[in-house]
């Protein structure tokens, strides 16, 4: 039985440090190099989505736009869209949401995130991948040519953002880098 | 004597005071009449002199000026001497300017198509001539004054394009690198006043400094001694167009490689 026991506590040490091995360890200053990456896309989006929002973009500038927004996500990923005047929340694929959002009926819309931050860190994953929830604020104001503003709202979002390393060949040298995709978009609230 | 003249009877002293008076107001009324009026010597002068000018603008030895001449028959003309051989060498004088009028203005037509010829060459400019080249080959040109509204336009054109040129050249002597940041600020800049067709100049112009719309982008975001941490990596032109969207330049030129045309076949950036 001792000699059992004392095998399982082997055989455990032995597993526990080839995972330390396999997932290599970073440094304080990497890790904040990758936070700060996906910060940064969550930001490009919301550019993105001003651009497509846009009525003064014209139609082959916001499906230009678009397919960059749309390589920021994971395939499959949704983007949810509330309104003051329902109580759910409806959910679109990525590319269908850029799609209505180009063809909004409205004669100007103003888009504007801000507030941008980590609501859950970036937390190391078992497979070396990093996954975090970044929240963000979106003003949206619709405009009527006639009647002015006619519909506004201020809505929390919730964004997963998925960052993994990543390599690939560029001019015959192997280039490490790290990958950020951007998964869900969820509706944390809807207020005027 | 002077009983003599005393003896004299006194109207014959009012007759010759008379005539005398007369004779005074004739002469006076001679000398007032205008100086134009020439004497028949005056006039032959004039003639002779007339005639001998009209024969050195016949045989082509005047040295007045083509105007000068012009002026010269047509005052004689006005003159009205009304002499037979000079109103023959009025003729050929003036048949003889209007040939040689017809004939500077022919040769000006020749200049005028040599010089628009030679300033279309200079728009083109397939001989890749400098600016300084062609600078001097249009004051040679300008010189000539040839008055005419094309050249003059055309003239204005090859100007422009020495001046676009000389700017152009003062952007390629600087390094690459600052050239290529001056590339990228200005897309920004544009995308910022809104100005995106300029942008989108802007973006055409930075693309010529690569081998092609391909050419790798990799963007450094750590580096820790030897670990060095990228960014996905992108193409030169999603990275502009990325500029425009963006509004903005979060990196700086880390390094590049050149292919063997001098043009950029790899380009790394680095986090400001």
């Amino acid at each position: 039985m001792k000699k059992l026991v004392l095998s399982l506590i082997l055989v455990v040490s032995l597993i526990t440090v080839s995972m330390a091995q396999t997932q290599e360890e970073i440094s304080p200053q990497r890790k904040q190099a990758i936070d700060s990456l996906a910060l940064e896309k969550v930001r490009d989006l919301s550019k993105y989505i001003s651009i497509i929002g846009n009525k003064d973009t014209p139609w082959s500038e916001a499906q230009r736009v678009i397919e960059r927004a749309t390589e920021l996500f994971m395939e499959g990923s949704e983007i949810g869209v509330s309104s003051l005047s329902r109580p759910d929340v409806n959910y679109y694929k990525v590319r269908e949401y850029f799609d209505r959002l180009m063809q909004l009926n409205y004669d100007r819309v103003n888009i504007e995130w801000y507030k941008i931050q980590y609501v859950s860190d970036l937390e190391r994953q078992p497979d070396g991948s990093y996954v975090g929830v970044i929240t963000i604020y979106q003003r949206f104001q619709g405009y009527d040519r006639e009647k002015g503003l006619v519909y506004e709202d201020t809505t929390k979002k919730d964004i997963t953002v998925y960052v993994k390393r990543k390599e690939t060949q560029i001019g015959g040298r192997l280039i490490g880098f790290w990958d950020v995709m951007l998964g869900d978009i969820r509706v944390k609230e809807t207020s005027k | 004597m002077t009983m003599n003249m005393q003896k004299l009877p006194t109207f014959r002293w009012r007759s010759l005071l008379v005539i005398l008076m007369i004779a005074m107001i004739g002469l006076g009324a001679e000398s007032c009449k205008p100086t134009g009026k020439m004497s028949r010597k005056e006039k032959k002068a004039q003639i002779e002199n007339a005639k001998k000018q009209l024969r050195s603008i016949i045989n082509g030895t005047s040295t007045l000026s083509f105007e000068d001449q012009e002026r010269l028959i047509n005052e004689t003309i006005n003159k009205n001497f009304n002499d037979s051989e000079l109103n023959e060498l009025l003729i050929q004088a003036t048949q003889t300017l209007k040939a040689k009028r017809a004939e500077e203005e022919k040769i000006r037509q020749q200049r005028i198509d040599e010089a628009r010829a030679a300033l279309y060459d200079m728009l083109l400019n397939k001989d890749n001539k400098s600016a300084d080249q062609l600078q001097r080959e249009l004051d040679g040109i300008k010189a000539e004054n040839l008055r005419d509204g094309e050249i003059d336009e055309l003239i204005a054109r090859v100007e422009k394009k020495i001046m676009e040129m000389r700017s152009f050249n003062a952007a390629a002597n600087l390094p690459l690198k600052t050239q290529l940041n001056n590339a990228f600020d200005g897309i920004v800049n544009a995308a910022r006043t809104g100005n995106m067709t300029q942008a989108d100049n802007q973006i055409k112009n930075a693309l010529q400094y690569f081998t092609s719309e391909d050419s790798p982008v990799l963007i450094i975001i750590s580096r820790e001694g030897a670990m060095v941490d990228y960014d996905k990596p992108t193409t030169i032109r999603y990275y502009l167009e990325f500029l425009k969207d963006q509004k903005g330049n979060r990196n700086n030129i880390e390094s590049f490689k050149l292919d063997d045309n001098g043009k950029i076949k790899e380009l790394e950036l680095i986090k400001k």
